[in-house]
């Protein structure tokens, strides 16, 4: 093997100094992104004095549970925690109800006026939001639904992204597969729900999951679609913890730990499908 | 065939075809009009979007008298007295500002971190899953969690960069400091996002291109950005564009951090429609900045989609 | 008992010619009938018209004397294998098979029955709780076939469901659907681009081409006495040669009839130079050079490129076409303008 040399300008592919500033920069990302989450929820663990301490404390003394207590009364999570329940898994039934047949229909069959139709669908990706909710908030008020339940789920009933990626997953579905099913003796029911269905489930469970935290994590229309508490979500309620203060300075340790509370659900759904959740985003991002 | 008994088909009687009732018959046929499975949804659309979005341009040449209830036409008034309004023109500035920090800085690392990501070890792997849970936490959560650490007094921040012996900063208190600490939030938030699409990107390019480039003894840096950057061009584009769109219709962040302050250093166009509408009850002018904001935000989604058809061609 | 196509015209929304008009075809009960044509003729059309995936523009189609052309394809009592075998992606093998059975309310003990014969029938009783991303491609074709069966259907229709498959797989499937056929002796419809799969299984053959049937007979009939110069040069290995004379009329000879070297007697005589020479393993694919164009003949002798070459084709050997592509028993004359193809 003697005879063959080493090229001169032969390179190691991986030296010292590089692993070690590639461990740096991981740390560093490491730190960057999970100190705040830690900070959190460490702190809604803290007392009062700690909490305000002008030296951060990232261990408290002394463990305090109470702040979630407090949290859950101040916050009313008997009340705002249900209204996220009620209205988040309300708006998955209705939006995969109308989503489902909508995107068959535009995946799967010829129509008369269906890229029309589907430029419709797909408005709400165009428009921002800020250029509706005044025109709604006047429509509802009129309408006198303000403040209702009804209002706040038929809002994320209808989401054009959720029909178009349906769609496009039911653009997918081998179409000879259909027919075998039709030539099965199969009626249209039993060809969508039992056959077409099932072929298109990862991505309708995505998307249901993707109603749900949209909802789950909304502020934006807690506050523009509503003149009253009766309907307000989880969201509005932990930033109101924070502002609520009347003087008095803000209790962090309690805001924390309603902060905590909030993303707790959406933070154990992430850790135990992170793949299937990072999926629909990517999924969803590139067109 | 296998070897098996010679019973043959025969004993099995034909099957006998039923004939389906009229009811079925109604609803098999429901189910194969298109324009009844698209109903629902076309109609809420339609209200909810179509409809809303005319109305507001409509309203937008409108005055709306709050105490009489009437409307009249009034031509572009609206527009012209938004124009001439300061806190209008700031919330523009500030807005312009704000896309520039979030969508230049932002994009730049996003794309660096993605490639420095995409290596699929456990390490890198852990760390780009831990850095896109922001992105799926209620805004609300990291708004509270970062008014919390950029305290000036006694927060996280302050008290480590103090620590550095670095400068510390009012942050998100500060009328300098205010607008970069919301762009720093928000392209933390979005930072993971970023990252999975630029990685999604990147595992698109063929490996044999990286290959080829190898065999042509083309470097580290070369191999970014000759092969890396323009392959990733599409991708690149998609987030430019996206995250600009976000960056003009922020407003969470700034409802729930500064309320546009201090001294208005983050009012946004978002949050100038909002408290014109529902605060001050300015129909008219509230709908006239919305018009705007459709303007630039139509803007920038009809490139992206004219310049994503044309990316089609040349992959 | 047949199923007839009759007047059939069909033309696809949105284009402006109809692939087929005036589509008369009877499938004789208990025939296995081919339809064989290049892609694009319209031979899958007219299958799928038959199983009632396809609307019909005009026409009608029976299937043992009951009008059906309005019926749902589930009503029909047909079964049908398709190229890409179409089976439920996340139904086990059972289950595949249990779904067309179920959506007819047969009792429950029947459709056990059923399922396991022709799990057994088809060999695949060991993967009855398979999924199909588990199967090979042949098992695969094999869950097609068995689903098919199971519904004891009137007639089988089969749309190039061999087409998938490697060479090896192929050939041993080929004898394994003749063996079905023999077995359930039924109506086999089945389509296909092949000619060899069609001369060696079908008892009828359907050569169609743009939307025409061109010829309808048993295997010998269409090798032997093809209609006209289409069939005769789609059949064969390779199919055969067609020789423009000047008077407007057409003399063909299939490639093994020419007989290298000079000879006396009637017949057509041909000199030539070799272009390309191929080995198949019992003679020779030898490309020749006449002047007026290229012909191919199987020859067992050897030869070398650039090698010239006397050709001669018996009187005997010798096919006529007229003016219309038809085959004649009138001899036609003539110098030979060109050497012709149906296709060009």
């Amino acid at each position: 093997m003697d005879q063959f040399k080493k090229p001169a300008k032969y390179k190691k592919k991986n030296s010292l100094v590089g692993k070690i500033l590639e461990c740096l920069l991981l740390a560093f990302l490491f730190i960057l992104f999970v100190l705040p989450f830690y900070y959190m929820v460490i702190s809604s663990f803290k007392t009062t004095i700690e909490a305000m301490a002008t030296k951060p404390v990232f261990w408290p003394s002394k463990w305090v549970f109470t702040n979630f207590r407090d949290a859950w009364k101040e916050a009313n999570f008997s009340k705002y925690g249900l209204n996220s329940i009620i209205i988040s898994a309300s708006v998955v039934v209705t939006c995969l109800a109308c989503s489902v047949p909508a995107a068959f229909a535009f995946g799967r069959l010829q129509f008369k006026f269906k890229k029309p139709l589907f430029a419709i669908i797909l408005s709400d990706m165009m428009v921002p939001v800020q250029c509706i909710f005044l025109p709604l908030f006047l429509i509802f008020a009129k309408l006198g639904i303000l403040n209702t339940y009804g209002s706040m789920i038929l809002l994320f009933t209808y989401s054009g992204s959720t029909i178009f990626f349906i769609r496009n997953a039911f653009m997918q579905v081998n179409n000879e597969v259909l027919e075998a099913a039709r030539l099965d003796g199969a009626s249209e029911l039993t060809v969508m729900f039992k056959v077409t269905f099932p072929m298109v489930k990862p991505v309708v469970v995505t998307m249901a999951l993707m109603a749900f935290l949209r909802r789950w994590n909304d502020y934006f229309w807690n506050l523009s679609l509503t003149t009253n508490d009766k309907v307000r979500t989880l969201p509005y309620a932990i930033n109101s913890l924070n502002n609520a203060t009347d003087g008095a300075l803000p209790r962090w340790e309690v805001t924390m730990a309603g902060a905590t509370l909030l993303m707790a659900p959406m933070l154990i759904a992430y850790i135990f499908a992170n793949k299937q959740i990072k999926n629909a985003f990517v999924y969803s991002g590139i067109k | 065939m296998s070897t098996i008994d010679k019973n043959d088909m025969t004993h099995f009687r034909k099957l006998e075809l039923k004939q389906h009732g009229p009811v079925y018959r109604f609803f098999n046929n429901m189910l194969k009009n298109p324009y009844v499975l698209i109903a629902p949804a076309e109609i809420i659309a339609l209200g909810t979007t179509i409809f809303a979005l005319g109305y507001c341009i409509f309203m937008s040449f409108m005055k709306w008298d709050m105490i009489t209830g009437e409307r009249t036409f009034v031509g572009l008034y609206n527009y012209k007295y938004i124009f001439h309004d300061e806190l209008f023109l700031t919330s523009l500035k500030n807005t312009i500002v704000f896309m520039i920090l979030t969508v230049f800085v932002g994009v730049i690392f996003k794309v660096l971190i993605g490639v420095f990501l995409n290596k699929n070890k456990p390490l890198h792997n852990l760390v780009q899953t831990i850095m896109f849970t922001p992105y799926i936490i209620a805004t609300v959560a990291i708004a509270v969690i970062f008014k919390y650490m950029m305290m000036p007094n006694g927060g996280v921040f302050n008290s480590m960069l103090a620590k550095l012996h670095l400068p510390t900063s009012e942050w998100y208190m500060g009328t300098k400091s205010a607008l970069m600490s919301l762009a720093f939030i928000s392209i933390w938030q979005g930072m993971g996002y970023g990252v999975l699409i630029v990685i999604s990107g990147l595992r698109a390019i063929p490996n044999h291109v990286y290959e080829a480039a190898r065999l042509d003894k083309a470097g580290r840096t070369k191999t970014f950005f000759k092969i890396t950057v323009p392959l990733l061009s599409p991708t690149i584009f998609y987030l430019l564009v996206t995250s600009s769109v976000g960056a003009f219709t922020t407003f969470d962040i700034v409802a729930m951090m500064t309320d546009g302050g201090p001294h208005n250093a983050t009012y946004m166009l978002a949050y100038y429609v909002y408290m014109q509408g529902l605060r001050f009850m300015n129909y008219g002018r509230a709908m006239a900045a919305s018009v705007v904001l459709l303007v630039i935000t139509s803007g920038l989604s009809i490139i992206n989609f004219t310049l994503a058809g044309k990316k089609v061609h040349y992959q | 008992m047949a199923i007839v196509m009759k007047d059939i015209k069909k033309q696809y929304v949105g284009t402006t010619k109809p692939v087929m008009e005036h589509f008369d075809l009877t499938i004789e009960d208990g025939s296995f009938t081919v339809l064989l044509g290049p892609s694009g003729c319209g031979k899958t059309t007219a299958l799928r018209m038959i199983a009632g995936l396809e609307d019909v523009t005009d026409g009608r189609i029976y299937i043992d004397e009951n009008d059906v052309t309005d019926v749902d394809p589930g009503d029909r009592n047909i079964a049908m294998v398709f190229q890409n075998y179409a089976i439920y992606p996340h139904m086990t093998v059972r289950g595949n098979i249990e779904f067309g059975l179920k959506n007819y309310k047969i009792e429950k003990e029947e459709i056990k029955q059923r399922v396991d014969y022709v799990l057994a029938l088809t060999g695949l009783s060991e993967y009855s709780e398979r999924k199909p991303a588990q199967l090979s491609g042949g098992q695969r074709q094999r869950v097609a076939l068995a689903r098919a069966i199971s519904k004891s259907p009137k007639a089988f229709l089969m749309d190039e469901p061999l087409s998938n498959l490697d060479a090896k797989l192929r050939t041993q499937m080929r004898s394994e659907m003749i063996q079905l056929y023999n077995r359930l002796k039924c109506t086999f419809i089945y389509v296909t681009h092949d000619q060899t799969e069609a001369m060696t299984m079908g008892t009828d053959i359907v050569v169609i081409y743009k939307g025409v049937i061109q010829q309808h007979g048993t295997p010998e009939e269409v090798y032997k006495s093809p209609a006209n110069l289409f069939v005769a040069q789609f059949i064969g290995d390779p199919g055969m040669n067609a020789l423009k004379l000047s008077s407007g009329g057409f003399v063909g000879f299939k490639p093994r009839e020419a007989q290298i070297g000079a000879a006396e007697g009637d017949g057509l005589k041909i000199k030539g130079k070799v272009l390309t020479r191929e080995y198949m393993g019992y003679d020779y694919m030898i490309t020749i050079d006449i002047g007026c164009g290229n012909i191919v003949i199987r020859n067992k002798q050897h030869v070398e490129v650039d090698q010239e070459l006397d050709l001669f084709i018996p009187q005997t050997a010798l096919y006529y076409f007229d003016e219309n592509q038809n085959r004649t028993e009138t001899v036609q004359t003539g110098s030979v303008a060109e050497v012709f193809h149906v296709d060009d």
